[in-house]
């Protein structure tokens, strides 16, 4: 434990002497402290908090998670050009502490400067609501909407699969089928068609959603719709409605007709006093323009039910320490290719790691649906071998980068979403001890066998 | 097959063979040849050669950093490459690989921590080894500012300060004042006499000469010649006297008269001149003598004390091992008691 210690605090005296956690401390302090004063909000209580949450948070981190890559893959890479490494290598050090204590040094470091962020975004956003900047009117408005965190809940997902496989079949035995698709894209594409159509509602229609509020939400007193649609008619119209919600098989408890801009985010708030009836309901919206006009709900993120789930700042914490544990994975990355690489291929691999880590969601696609490379010419009827073996390659690469998505905790913080305990010990867990664990072995077997004193070209 | 362990060798190397490849695998240089041979315990060991000759590599190779291609190694018994058989090794590099951003006392400190020693003992020795290279009223100072020379004596500090069994020096006066290779020479004698076994390598063939037992030299990645420093650099069938200045004129006619009666032929007369290292040493203690000023790194200690201690000695099984015990000479004592006056 002294030995990885030792380069442990070798790692923050390095990156203090050098000047970067200066450097990065003045720059960092400067969008913390400077962004909420130039950067134009959307002129509501709350659009201030976003910005103060979102921009300055988000670009910060941005900006840690970049030099995290960074000072990882330099670490061991330029102690080996410099031959600095050859004298610890020849102390009784086993490789690994020397990753270990590179790890954690430099993640050390990332964390107190990320802590320091979030110390002044927290104490800007203090003095900003003190302030006279909002009357009390708005910073009710704030803390109901932003400062109150709430869990959400999605509706229960409409399935569409048997109905899209029956629809394959058909369409198989009409030869409707576009040629060179495979059976599982042409499935997946009948899958989005029906989903996007029960998600869509047109003039004199409704739609009905059905939630159910687990048993771990023990009390609550109230209900928060969010919601936001899409009208076939361009250019953020005013859509009239009704929403219908109670319980299900009983007359809807609560009925509201509304006008709400289509391709804005809306809000919905129940009070209600018992929560047991609650524990199922339906929700229902009828489509009642007076002029023809079809609206979509996104199947994703369209409605959404939010409760009560406790206040700001743990939820902070908590956003941050999901903001922590990404950095520590990429220091993890950057460290792992320093060990195996020289100093600028160990920089572009570690950048190359991480945009791939950042593109999850398009390779997720890509693993699904396959490149769609076959077939172009309109003369192949099934998949080529080699967008077969590019879709192994990408089902390979989600299966790896799955678990490792952690969506952006500070936009729900922003915005008042409650960040799961559970998913910050998850992430602790998948990307430090399991992730982690995987590249620290993986850099110790080849750092092992690493000639480190070879004479450079 | 391996080399067997042998305790009274901390150092075997048996036929090793290293070849340098390039990005594709292919054999780019060969830095060593089928080398051989065995460092024995409490011995001062020289590797000569010169630039390019392979002996860096050969050092790289028994410390792990590089692996041979053939042969094998064993450092105190085990191979180089186990993290054990470092504990007890201490290893100056041809170049001080330091930190520059560490102060001496840092830099000390981190390379304790790395041999595990404790806070208090770290402390101790740290004072010590600072004393004895002169560096303690630099404690404080980054190493990127220091010049070679005292770049040098942090290294050799950070090598002694696990109080090694084996030490390995690559170069150990390369970018030190002649004092200081004069110090570092003495160091080396004192570390050797107090039962530490010790590797150098050099290029200056005065340096080996005047602090190693045995050596081998290396030209082009072989063994050329191996043997005592005495046995490899003896001149059989001549003879050199030294007669003292204060001899009468008269006496030494009838000296030379005599040896030219026996050899029948005129015998070479010359006069014996200091060597340069010496006449330097002289002036520049007189200078310190008339001069309280001092520049650079300063003289301290010769040997910090935890390195000044006397080798365990195994208690002898009977009395006759126990006298020849004690008339035995030490490994390095023969530089020491050598007089001129005594070549007569």
């Amino acid at each position: 434990m002294r030995r990885l210690l030792a380069i442990a605090g070798l790692a923050v005296r390095a990156s203090i002497r050098s000047r970067l956690v200066v450097a990065l401390l003045l720059i960092l302090l400067g969008v913390v402290i400077g962004l909420p004063r130039t950067v134009q909000s959307d002129g509501t209580p709350e659009g201030y908090v976003r910005v103060v949450m979102g921009y300055t948070m988000g670009l910060a981190s941005l900006l840690l998670s970049l030099t995290a890559l960074w000072s990882g893959a330099l670490s061991i890479a330029r102690e080996v050009d410099e031959k600095q490494i050859q004298l610890v290598c020849s102390k009784p050090v086993h490789r690994l502490e020397i990753w270990a204590g590179k790890w954690l040094g430099l993640s050390a470091v990332h964390a107190v400067l990320l802590a320091l962020c979030a110390g002044a975004t927290l104490l800007t956003l203090h003095l900003n609501l003190r302030g006279e900047r909002f009357t009390d009117a708005q910073r009710a408005q704030i803390h109901q909407n932003v400062m109150m965190t709430r869990r959400a809940l999605s509706p229960q997902p409409v399935d569409v699969e048997a109905a899209a496989r029956a629809e394959v079949q058909r369409r198989l035995q009409q030869q409707e089928l576009p040629p060179g698709l495979t059976p599982e894209q042409a499935l997946n594409n009948v899958q989005q068609e029906l989903l996007a159509r029960a998600h869509t509602i047109g003039p004199g229609e409704k739609k009905t959603w059905s939630f159910a509020i687990p048993a771990r939400a023990a009390s609550f007193t109230e209900l928060r719709l969010k919601f936001r649609f899409s009208a076939s008619q361009m250019g953020g119209v005013p859509v009239e409605g009704t929403w219908l919600i109670g319980p299900p098989g009983e007359p809807a408890r609560y009925r509201q007709s509304v006008t709400n801009t289509a391709d804005a985010v809306h809000f919905l708030t129940l009070r209600i006093d018992q929560p047991e009836p609650w524990r199922q309901f339906t929700v229902t919206y009828i489509n009642q323009h007076p002029d023809p006009l079809t609206v979509f709900f996104s199947p994703r993120d369209g409605l959404e039910l939010q409760l009560p789930a406790g206040s700001f700042a743990p939820n902070f914490v908590r956003a941050v320490g999901l903001v922590m544990i990404q950095l520590a994975l990429l220091v993890a990355i950057g460290v792992t290719a320093s060990t195996l690489f020289s100093t600028p291929v160990a920089a572009l691999m570690a950048l190359a790691a991480a945009i791939i880590l950042r593109t999850s969601d398009y390779v997720g696609s890509l693993a699904r649906e396959g490149t769609g490379l076959a077939g172009r010419s309109g003369e192949a009827t099934g998949p080529g071998l080699f967008d077969a073996a590019l879709r192994l390659f990408y089902q390979t690469l989600h299966t790896v980068l799955a678990p490792l998505q952690a969506g952006q905790p500070l936009d729900h913080v922003a915005t008042g979403v409650w960040v799961d305990p559970a998913r910050l010990a998850q992430a602790g867990v998948v990307q430090l001890l399991v992730y982690g664990g995987l590249l620290a072995l993986l850099a110790t077997v080849i750092f092992n066998r690493r000639e480190v004193a070879r004479p450079t070209p | 097959m391996h080399a067997a362990p042998n305790h009274d060798s901390p150092l075997q190397v048996e036929n090793v063979t290293k070849v340098f490849r390039d990005f594709w695998h292919r054999p780019k240089v060969t830095a060593v040849r089928e080398v051989s041979f065995e460092v024995k315990r409490g011995e001062v060991f020289g590797l000569l050669g010169p630039n390019g000759s392979g002996k860096s590599t050969i050092i790289k190779m028994m410390l792990g950093l590089l692996h041979p291609t053939r042969g094998h190694l064993r450092v105190l018994g085990r191979s180089p490459r186990e993290v054990r058989a470092k504990a007890r090794v201490g290893y100056l590099p041809e170049e001080s690989y330091l930190y520059p951003y560490l102060t001496s006392e840092e830099t000390l400190d981190f390379y304790g921590r790395l041999f595990d020693l404790n806070r208090a003992e770290r402390r101790q020795r740290i004072e010590q080894l600072l004393e004895m290279i002169g560096l303690t009223h630099a404690r404080r100072r980054t190493v990127g500012e220091f010049s070679k020379g005292m770049a040098r004596r942090i290294g050799l500090a950070q090598a002694l300060i696990n109080d090694p069994d084996l030490i390995i020096l690559d170069e150990p006066t390369s970018g030190l004042d002649p004092l200081g290779c004069r110090q570092m020479k003495d160091l080396i004698l004192t570390l050797a006499r107090r039962g530490k076994t010790v590797l150098m390598t050099s290029h200056l063939l005065a340096d080996v000469e005047d602090v190693c037992d045995r050596m081998v030299i290396l030209y082009n990645g072989r063994v050329q010649a191996a043997g005592s420093v005495h046995e490899l650099l003896e001149q059989p069938g001549q003879s050199r006297i030294v007669l003292p200045a204060e001899l009468p004129p008269e006496t030494l006619r009838q000296v030379l008269a005599s040896l030219r009666e026996v050899l029948g032929r005129e015998p070479e007369v010359d006069h014996p001149r200091k060597d340069l290292e010496q006449f330097f040493l002289d002036v520049v203690a007189r200078a310190r003598a008339e001069s309280a000023e001092n520049t650079g790194a300063t003289a301290g200690r010769s040997v910090a004390h935890y390195l000044d201690q006397p080798p365990p000695t195994p208690p002898p099984a009977d009395v006759n091992q126990a006298l020849a015990a004690l008339v035995a000479p030490r490994p390095g004592e023969t530089s020491e008691i050598q007089n001129p006056k005594s070549e007569i």
